[in-house]
């Protein structure tokens, strides 16, 4: 049997992923990982919430139909799978079984029953940094993930997680105030590729 | 993103705004502390009660030695007082050492068994620790001496939905609701705890709620727009339920008060061709992006 490939990610998405979840300090983060059709790199998420999994079926569900509409309209991007933080992303233990059994029927949602199911651990960040502080829950454990761009350009974080912090916006926060985009959020990503591939 | 900073009075004013908030962006709380500690000497003595909001919103972004020098400045002034201790706890949490955290907590507890915001902070800790169960147990105990404490049945609910006890969750939410019938959000919360336990027409009825109080409300009335969708592939579940035609005409009245939402709000703020409205508008009228 062929090795699995490796998982790659590009700087800006795993940003961003950061920034979701910084916004939100204290709330497990969650939301869709975006692939180019191109070379299968995942390169955007589309943060959907920053509640409780368990307590938000409905309009978690409403998001996720939302969500298949715009990748059916977007010829260059396929959802990979999804990502999350749980409230405390640095306590170091085990992907929470409920989290992954609600993933999973997620992904299925979806049309991707076999995608990736990546989890923020920012433990990693306190021997490194500037680790890919990414875990890969699903397909298995043993799926290796690494950054597209090299390693050194997640030296450029730090400057662009304050300022960017707060255009960031998930679906809970489209619910506050429908102006928020929250599937494209362009202007965020752009900004974030410029400043850590400069 | 603000462009520009605001003035030393809107940044005290903003401040006193989040104490008395809940929902609080710790990153905004250091950037107007910030600014106003610059000036310290204009607050008088309410610098001590921003000192404290900056060392908690610092420990929130995990900027320990920031705030510990915050905590040291109030520990000069009030050696030894017992919010200045629960700083100090906080730190020991933010710093990954809980035991260290939870005996102070108790110790400090010890001293005032009442203080509700003590407890809340040991739970806290459990929650850090993945101790659920205790959590569950510990919040269980606060609502038994205080079962007026609405954020505190809601957040017992999100803890027994974390552990996908849906049914207590559920029933958590019903306490809140009768403490706060007129909240939209426990109505919302309510309703979707039934989609999740699969009795999708009370949760309609609870969306329906929420939409009564706040006509406007987006959440409420996407709400209404799944459930009566989906009630209405099922109908009718009972004989004397109403009939599929009911729930549909509830969900067209639905989409069209979404719709006019996004007309009125998104096309105001210039956004009208964004991802997010194409596609909340194709959702809503049932085509493609």
């Amino acid at each position: 049997m062929a090795p699995r490939p490796d998982l790659a990610v590009h700087a800006a998405a795993y940003a961003a992923i950061l920034l979701h979840a910084l916004k939100h300090v204290h709330k497990p983060v969650f939301g869709v990982l975006l692939a180019t059709t191109t070379t299968g790199a995942i390169s955007r998420v589309v943060p959907v919430s920053h509640t409780p999994l368990a307590r938000t079926a409905c309009l978690l569900e409403v998001a996720l139909e939302q969500v298949r509409k715009y990748t059916a309209a977007d010829k260059n991007v396929v959802v990979a799978g999804l990502y999350y933080a749980d409230a405390n992303a640095a306590d170091g233990a085990d992907a929470d079984a409920n989290v992954v059994a609600v993933a999973t029927q997620v992904l299925e949602s979806l049309g991707v029953p076999e995608g990736v199911l990546l989890r923020l651990n920012t433990t990693k960040l306190s021997t490194d940094p500037y680790a890919l502080a990414l875990d890969v829950v699903l397909p298995t454990r043993s799926t290796t993930i690494r950054l597209v761009e090299p390693p050194s350009t997640l030296k450029n974080l730090p400057k662009v997680l304050g300022p960017l912090n707060q255009g960031l916006f998930d679906f809970d926060d489209h619910l506050e105030d429908v102006a928020r985009d929250w599937l494209s959020n362009a202007r965020v990503i752009a900004e974030l590729q410029r400043q850590l591939v400069a | 993103m603000t462009a520009v900073a605001p003035s030393f009075d809107d940044a005290v004013q903003e401040l006193r705004n989040q104490r008395s908030s809940m929902d609080v962006n710790p990153y905004r709380t250091v950037e107007l502390a910030r600014l106003v500690l610059k000036r310290g000497g204009r607050l008088g003595d309410e610098v001590w009660a921003v000192l404290e909001q900056s060392a908690m919103a610092l420990l929130d972004l995990g900027m320990i030695e920031e705030a510990q020098k915050d905590i040291d400045v109030l520990d000069r002034k009030f050696a030894g007082s017992t919010r200045v201790q629960k700083l100090t706890a906080m730190v020991h949490e933010a710093k990954g050492e809980f035991d260290h955290a939870m005996a102070l907590y108790n110790q400090l507890l010890e001293q005032r068994p009442a203080d509700t915001t003590l407890m809340k902070r040991k739970i806290a800790v459990l929650k850090s620790q993945r101790r659920t169960q205790d959590a569950i147990a510990a919040l269980n105990l606060l609502l038994d001496t205080l079962p007026s404490d609405a954020e505190a049945w809601l957040e017992l609910a999100d803890l027994y939905a974390g552990a996908h006890m849906l049914q207590p969750a559920a029933h958590a939410v019903e306490e809140a609701l009768l403490l706060l019938p007129t909240n939209h959000f426990v109505h919302a919360t309510y309703a979707d705890l039934l989609y999740a336990l699969g009795r999708r027409d009370l949760a309609l009825k609870a969306y329906c709620r929420a939409v009564e109080l706040v006509p406007g409300y987006v959440a409420g009335l996407y709400g209404v727009v799944k459930c009566a969708r989906e009630v209405a592939k099922d109908a009718p579940a009972t004989p004397d339920a109403p009939p599929r035609e009911s729930y549909e005409k509830l969900a067209k009245v639905a989409e069209k008060a979404l719709l006019q939402a996004y007309d009125q709000r998104a096309v105001v703020a210039g956004r009208e061709d964004s991802a997010a409205v194409r596609a909340a508008r194709a959702w809503l009228t049932g085509s493609e992006m």
